[in-house]
């Protein structure tokens, strides 16, 4: 999942950027409003981290512009404002969740998560597919009740295409969603991803779940 | 009492009471004098006619009121009196009804003048007198015997003389008992209307005065509705008397005047909340992703050092809230030391030109000839480190900040200018305002709440100088700081 962070304060910034790379999310930052607002319409994110007090473009003026453009994008705003006013201020601008400051890195990352869910419909931290069940909620993986250790970028990876259960994704999508290097679509680092992730999902004695669409991506399910 | 409305209702019945009280004395003696003076004109009326019928025969004082007939001095009940009397005072002739009473005589001076008085008739009765004084005119038709006997006597001197001949005294005297009954009436008819308009005017006086205040009561009603959460409403002015419009339009400045300083002690609070509040997420998640997972010693070793750098920061907020907050309190202490001003200039310009230099900036000192200045060198510091954080903040990128320094007779001066194109010429009157801020959203570093100019100008007039702030028609903005060389 790809992550914005829009927040002016680099200790924060850096941290949050760093954890959530950690954490298996493709992330970009961004430290004024300017440059947020060009990042946002320049990239499609799952979710955006947004701090109300920025310099330039204001953080609730940022929102309006995403929900002006009728982005499809869950915003998480994150601000040391903790008025009731302020909240409802940002809520109503679009925000779909709000975070005072100071807050515990694994609550915006559950949260996060959360928004993530909500952006794909999912109503569950736990995702069935056939036998194989993914807890995003712990990041835990499992076939047949048997876990599956994965590394983030598998685990990411997996969570997309679990998110978008029965839709064709393409290697575009994923690499836009997934992967935080620059953009090179061309290369078979997805491919090369996907051919892991099977290797660990899917056993020689299990039914194939993530199923190649020639020239237009992959697609996870039990039948197809 | 305590309410302007009693307080008008009983002043304004109190005069009102006063002045209808006066008025209905006023229109009593004049209904009395007129009455009085058509009372008394009868008298004259009465008297001259009487008058005329008293001659001088050349001899004798003549009267001829016997032989007339006068009902009024005639009858029975209630009788009128007519007595005249000679320049002596004694008798001549007197109305029948006195009998052997006698009216009060009295000398009149003056020629033919007609004297009122009251008097109490011989009968009891309250009365009233006319007094005349006159010269009686000779008897043009004599009585033929007596012309006839009297023949070839000289002439009396009443004949020859006016002034200072014997003149007669008329005395007419009638009772006022229905003058006096009148003037009662009258009397107690305007008592009458004065207590109706005694009882009348304190209530027309409250009713008055609570219509007239209606408008105080409205607005005071409008003013009992503003709490905190409507320091933005305005009262209507419209339709109000003058007097509470004027009251009106001052309390809508003063709620704008309110409103104002409760938006810049929230957005200090906010401000404030904020100031603390960022460093210490910052701190709460550089330590959180450190600590998520076993990492190499560097990657622990850039962590603990991105917090320092945070509780610097932090550090330099709370100094900036508490110092003003202790000037504030008048409870802020000064430790002067001798000190070199350009040397703490370098001093200070080094802590904050990382910062500068990251953001694309350039400095050029200008330092001028100095001499020791004595002063509190701590808070200097504190002046310059805020006023090279501000230039840094909002000089626009890739520009200079030029910092001179000078003396100027009994004081010495530092300037530190920048190019400041988002700066706007109306704004320069408020960047002392405490809480003012030029960027409404946030500046970078979270440390700028709107206290840090505010703070150095509370220092710098502490310490005895002067600040001063300029934008130049090219868009450079200079503070200017004025210290004495002793303070």
């Amino acid at each position: 999942m790809r992550i914005l962070v829009v927040e002016d304060y680099e200790p924060i910034r850096s941290s949050i950027v760093q954890g959530l790379q950690e954490a298996g999310f493709a992330v970009d930052a961004a430290g004024d409003g300017e440059d947020g607002k060009w990042l946002s319409e320049s990239n499609e994110y799952d979710v955006i981290v947004l701090d109300l007090m920025l310099p330039g473009i204001g953080g609730l003026e940022l929102l309006k512009g995403i929900r002006k453009a009728g982005r499809d994008v869950c915003v998480l705003v994150l601000t040391a404002r903790d008025l009731v006013e302020e909240r409802v201020a940002g809520l109503n601008a679009g925000a779909d969740d709000y975070l005072v400051k100071p807050f515990a890195f694994p609550e915006l990352l559950a949260r996060i998560r959360t928004l993530v869910r909500r952006r794909y419909g999912a109503k569950s931290a736990l995702i069935e597919i056939a036998d194989l069940c993914i807890d995003t909620a712990k990041q835990c993986v499992s076939r047949g009740g048997l876990d599956i250790e994965l590394t983030a970028r598998e685990y990411a990876l997996l969570e997309y295409l679990a998110m978008r259960v029965g839709e064709v994704v393409s290697r575009a999508d994923i690499w836009a969603h997934v992967y935080d290097f620059p953009d090179d679509s061309q290369s078979n680092v997805v491919d090369v991803y996907v051919g892991y992730l099977r290797k660990k999902i899917e056993a020689p004695e299990r039914p194939r779940l993530i199923h190649t669409r020639r020239g237009r991506g992959y697609v996870l399910g039990e039948t197809v | 009492m305590g309410s302007l409305q009693s307080r008008l209702a009983l002043w304004n019945s109190v005069c009102m009471v006063l002045i209808i009280i006066l008025l209905g004395l006023l229109v009593w003696f004049l209904l009395r004098n007129v009455l009085v003076r058509e009372f008394d004109h009868s008298l004259r009326v009465t008297s001259e006619t009487l008058s005329r019928l008293i001659e001088h025969d050349g001899k004798v004082i003549v009267t001829e009121m016997a032989e007339m007939d006068f009902p009024r001095f005639s009858r029975t009940e209630r009788p009128d009196y007519y007595q005249v009397f000679d320049v002596e005072g004694r008798s001549i002739e007197r109305s029948m009804q006195l009998a052997e009473n006698s009216l009060a005589f009295r000398h009149v001076f003056g020629k033919e003048e007609c004297v009122f008085e009251d008097t109490v008739l011989p009968d009891g009765r309250p009365g009233r007198t006319a007094i005349v004084r006159f010269v009686p005119l000779p008897d043009l038709d004599p009585d033929p015997e007596q012309a006839d006997g009297d023949e070839g006597l000289p002439l009396p001197a009443a004949w020859r003389i006016t002034d200072g001949s014997d003149p007669v005294t008329l005395i007419v005297a009638r009772d006022r008992l229905d003058l006096d009954s009148t003037l009662l009436q009258f009397a107690r008819l305007i008592g009458l209307a004065v207590l109706l308009t005694t009882v009348a005017v304190p209530l027309c006086s409250i009713g008055v005065s609570r219509l007239g205040l209606s408008p105080l009561h409205k607005t005071v009603s409008n003013i009992e509705k503003i709490d905190i959460g409507s320091l933005d409403s305005k009262f209507d002015a419209g339709g109000t008397p003058r007097e509470v419009r004027s009251l009106v339009t001052a309390l809508n400045r003063m709620l704008q005047r309110l409103q104002e300083g409760y938006q810049r002690e929230t957005g200090f609070t906010g401000n404030v909340a904020h100031e603390l509040r960022t460093p210490i997420a910052g701190l709460r998640s550089t330590l959180e992703v450190a600590l998520s997972r076993n990492r190499e010693p560097e990657e622990y070793r850039k962590s603990l050092q991105k917090c320092l750098q945070i509780t610097h920061q932090t550090e330099a907020v709370i100094i900036n809230l508490l110092t003003l907050a202790r000037i504030d309190s008048g409870n802020c202490n000064l430790t002067r030391e001798l000190f070199a001003l350009n040397d703490l200039v370098d001093e200070v310009w080094g802590l904050c030109e990382p910062d500068a230099i990251a953001s694309g900036l350039t400095i050029h000192m200008e330092p001028g000839e100095l001499p020791p200045v004595r002063t509190d060198r701590e808070k200097v510091r504190l002046v310059l480190r805020n006023l090279f954080e501000n230039a840094a903040c909002h000089a626009d990128v890739g520009t200079a900040i030029r910092v001179s320094s000078d003396r100027e007779r009994d004081r010495v001066r530092v300037r530190i200018s920048n190019r400041s194109s988002r700066l706007q010429p109306n704004q320069v009157g408020k960047i002392f305002d405490r809480f003012w801020q030029q960027d409404e959203v946030r500046s970078q570093t979270g440390r700028r709440s709107g206290i840090g100019l505010s703070l150095c100008k509370s220092i710098i007039e502490l310490l005895g100088g002067e600040i001063e702030a300029e934008l130049d028609d090219r868009g450079v903005f200079s503070i200017c700081i004025c210290l004495p060389l002793e303070s």
